[in-house]
């Protein structure tokens, strides 16, 4: 049947019976004991969305609050634990289920594999992240969420300053989610390492599996490093531990090196399988190859190395003296050159290609720009006395926004709109998909752009409210308005999700005429994926395979020299 | 949603203009790329999206894999940037005062400052003057200011006048001020630092050496004591209710855990920033704390309209 070596049938459980599907009127509770890597995939990004819409709401009520000055819509102590719940969420219950569901959905249909390599890991930490989630959630009712920021920062988490539950559900909800990370994270590497096809060298990978590679790479190096900080926190909770506690001869800043240590890697965990679904929907809707290939992975494998070097420019207030400030600048200027090449290598692409506007690639053009943006305000923080102007003020939340919204959510929506019609075997309205684009561009930016300037001019981050200062009011409100934008483009986005599956026109198996192997099978996928995989013989197997002529293994003197004329010719099925 | 009452928040507009972020050619220069660099992308999209649209009839674009040469260039390029950048930051921290961690050679702090929740105390050393929420400075004169902090994490922050510096329990860092003109400047604390976190800010007044120097004469003698009969009922008020084991005034009380009201009558704001510091505002801070700084550790009194009559009397004769 498919072309996979002896060695590695067993490794991976064959389903027999049929899966369960929301389509068919029997067994939908089959999903809940389901270790299908796709039903997994899907049940991460159902996760992933919901939560996405808790953040959401709970970012809206924020900007309501700040509308004008004074507001009294919310109370300082709830503004205080929304700002918490709606950071922690969107890192951990939003961000790292999308990168787990789609490096779940993705990478074996990508590599040619049946499942992952462990099917029963997998569906453990699926339901640890979402048992860690509800576990955050239920602290509302049990007596108020953390309201410590999403970094927890000692002494202020400590028991002596927020004596209720809100941190202790947090720390906890932390290590249950994080154990569920590190299990996926595990269960990629295997996946990707064991379960190639033939002929899937790693130098014909297609991009995501390499930036899911290196990210998975970096949540095992990175989050055992937070569970064992949050332990030692709740440590100091509940059992009176010293671990973060100065009237005892602690080092609270201790906790923000170990803190930041996992939180800077942790932003290219965020960032980088985007990149990766970028690296994939521009070649498709250009019609060209992803330009420089190597360069686009050998830079990423630089911020690979690079992520566990920079973690300092989160603490240029702290007083860490003038050389370990210095270097943390170091780390952080260099590393905007990997990043940089692979802007450069995109716009490459699309160069002299012929573009097609589908919604798809709509949102990676978006992301072009405004990640650049994102990214050029983060070189910036490099310039430590403009990071002790700027830091902690507006300016970093309009930054970050740009980076993970801006950029990782725009990219999300691209591979949402791109994989769709894979996922479900419709395609998706183009009308409600470009209504959604427009609409969220244009609320991004009416949100995000202006709290630059709010924080240029000093307003800081984290208060529930602000004196009525010049300009404060107006540009709030207008940021407050750009907000309602965006959450409308959420309800089209929903809109045509639930439109694509009443109405959508079947899909195909290969609609955007893309170069992967999940494109090579049905839609949505059968069982065991493949009935046969086709030969592989470079980087796009599909455009091999339809466009014979032109063939990327025919080609001579490729500028780069490697990817054509595979020494190890694959074997056909 | 939120059980703050409202009240009239009088804001310090007429006083002060926005705070804005002192321009240095750095600033400008790192402005400018990222400006640049931004355009650049976003004109490349816009020139490719039009330029490279698909056409009915395109045909299959040439497959174009890469070029070495370019990538060594577009790598090249921005490291050489930022390399240069980073020279610039390196030569502007050797050569401007940065604050740290490092006690500068030979100087005592101008001013101790001390972080609470949520107000902030200042000492003077060289003249004794202990103050709230409030510092005076030479205008044109460099003042090194010693960060630190009683409970939790803040951080020390007049956006005008110098960078921000965080402040610790049990930790020491130090931060230069300067204000160029005198005038009266908006500082904050620029780290969460618990429920009142918005409302801990602080208001430095830049003043002409003689004026200051006036200022902190005033600063070191009690407030005369006034005669007429309201505030002293006020005075009587404050020591029966015993205010005065939070809050210190000379030669009344000396209680620490809330800021010193020695010289309050003096002062423009209530409260880090609040509210303006009016009779009629101070009433209503009075009234109720907790509905005008919901969390603070100052509780409802429940004092009588005459209490709150006598006591406004009393603390704004505080001069």
């Amino acid at each position: 049947m498919t072309a996979k070596t002896a060695r590695d049938v067993p490794l991976v459980p064959e389903p027999t019976v049929a899966l369960p599907s929301l389509r068919s009127t029997e067994g939908r509770l089959l999903w809940l004991s389901s270790v299908d890597h796709k039903q997994i995939g899907i049940m991460y990004i159902l996760a992933a969305l919901v939560f996405f819409l808790i953040g959401g709401i709970e970012a809206l009520l924020m900007r309501v609050q700040l509308a004008t000055p004074n507001g009294t819509f919310l109370s300082p102590q709830l503004y205080n634990q929304l700002f918490t719940m709606h950071g922690t969420t969107m890192v951990f219950l939003v961000g790292m289920p999308l990168v787990a569901g789609l490096g779940n959905y993705l990478v074996p249909l990508m590599i040619g594999a049946n499942d992952v390599a462990f099917p029963r890991l997998n569906a453990l930490s699926l339901w640890t992240l979402v048992f860690g989630g509800l576990l955050l959630h239920f602290s509302f009712i049990a007596g108020g969420a953390p309201a410590a920021g999403w970094f927890a920062y000692p002494p202020l988490s400590q028991r002596t300053f927020l004596s209720d539950s809100g941190v202790d559900y947090w720390g906890i909800a932390l290590l249950i989610t994080g154990i569920g990370s590190v299990g996926g994270a595990i269960n990629l590497i295997v996946t990707i390492v064991t379960l190639r096809a033939p002929g899937m060298t790693y130098r014909r990978m297609p991009p995501f599996v390499w930036l899911t590679l290196l990210t998975s790479f970096i949540i095992l190096f990175a989050l055992p490093t937070l569970n064992a900080t949050v332990a030692m926190l709740l440590l100091d909770r509940q059992l009176g531990a010293h671990f973060f506690t100065p009237y005892a001869g602690a080092n609270p800043i201790l906790y923000q090196h170990y803190f930041w240590s996992f939180g800077h890697p942790e932003v290219y965990i965020l960032v980088l399988p985007f990149f990766g679904i970028i690296s994939e929907v521009i070649p498709v809707f250009s019609r060209k190859p992803l330009y420089g290939y190597a360069f686009v992975v050998g830079s990423s494998i630089a911020i690979f190395f690079y992520s566990f070097a920079v973690w300092g420019h989160h603490m240029w207030a702290v007083g860490m003296g003038f050389w370990l400030d210095l270097f943390f600048a170091i780390g952080t200027f260099l590393i905007a050159v990997p990043t940089g090449v692979k802007i450069f290598n995109w716009l490459a692409t699309l160069w002299g290609g012929q573009i097609r506007f589908a919604t798809p690639m709509l949102f990676a053009l978006a992301f072009l720009v405004q990640f650049t943006i994102g990214g050029v305000t983060g070189v910036q923080f490099a310039v430590i006395p403009f990071d002790r102007q700027v830091t902690d003020t507006y300016y970093v939340v309009a930054h970050l926004h740009y980076v993970l919204y801006g950029g990782s959510i725009f990219a999300f929506f691209a591979g949402f709109y791109y994989w769709f019609p894979k996922v479900t075997g419709r395609m998706f309205s183009e009308r409600l998909g470009k209504l959604t684009f427009w609409l969220m561009v244009i609320g991004f930016n009416l949100t995000f752009f202006i709290q630059h300037v709010l924080g240029w001019v000093g307003m800081p981050r984290r208060v529930y409210t602000y004196l009525d200062l010049p300009g404060l009011a107006v540009m709030n409100l207008i940021s407050t308005l750009g907000s309602f934008v965006l959450a409308l483009s959420i309800l089209t986005f929903l809109v045509s999700i639930v439109h694509a599956l009443l109405r959508g026109a079947p899909a195909g198996d290969n609609p955007w005429d893309a170069y992967t192997l999940e494109w090579a099978t049905s839609s949505p996928p059968a069982l065991h994926n493949f009935a046969q995989v086709p030969p592989i013989r470079g980087r796009r197997p599909l455009w091999d395979l339809n466009h014979p002529e032109l063939a990327d293994y025919r080609r001579a003197g490729d500028a780069v020299g490697e990817g054509t004329g595979s020494r190890k010719e694959a074997r056909t099925p | 949603m939120g059980d703050t009452p409202s009240f009239d928040p009088s804001s310090l507009d007429e006083l002060v203009d926005i705070n804005s972020i002192p321009w240095s050619p750095l600033f400008i220069f790192i402005m400018v790329v990222a400006v640049a660099i931004s355009l650049l992308v976003a004109g490349l999209v816009a020139y490719s999206v039009r330029r490279f649209r698909a056409r009915p009839g395109g045909g299959v674009p040439r497959q174009d894999f890469g070029n070495r040469n370019l990538e060594i260039a577009w790598t090249a390029a921005p490291a050489a940037l930022v390399i240069f950048v980073f020279g610039w930051t390196f030569l502007t921290m050797r050569t401007t005062p940065t604050p740290g961690s490092d006690l500068p050679d030979g100087r005592r702090p101008d001013i101790v400052a001390v972080g609470q929740r949520w107000w902030w105390s200042f000492h003077y050393p060289e003249s004794g003057v202990t103050v709230a929420n409030e510092i005076h400075i030479p205008a044109g004169r460099r003042v090194l200011v010693q960060l630190t902090s009683d409970e939790v994490q803040h951080n020390f922050w007049i956006p005008e006048l110098g960078q921000k510096m965080d402040m610790y329990p049990g930790k020491t860092n130090y931060l230069w001020l300067e204000a160029k003109e005198p005038g009266i400047y908006h500082g904050v604390c620029a780290e969460y630092c618990g429920t009142q976190h918005a409302w801990m800010r602080l208001i430095a007044v830049a003043q002409p050496e003689a004026e200051y120097a006036a200022w902190v004469r005033d600063q070191q003698t009690a407030p005369l004591p006034v005669a007429e009969p309201l505030p002293q009922l006020g005075r009587a008020i404050y020591i029966a209710r015993n205010c005065g084991s939070c809050h210190a005034i000379a030669t009344v009380s000396e209680g620490q855990a809330g800021p010193n009201l020695t010289h309050f009558g003096s002062r423009l704001t209530i409260s880090a920033g609040v509210l303006t510091n009016t009779p009629e505002n101070l009433a209503i801070y009075l009234r109720n704390p907790q509905a005008v700084k919901p969390g603070i550790f100052m509780p409802n009194f429940r004092l009588s309209e005459e209490e709150i009559a006598a006591l406004v009397a009393y603390l704004e004769s505080l001069r």
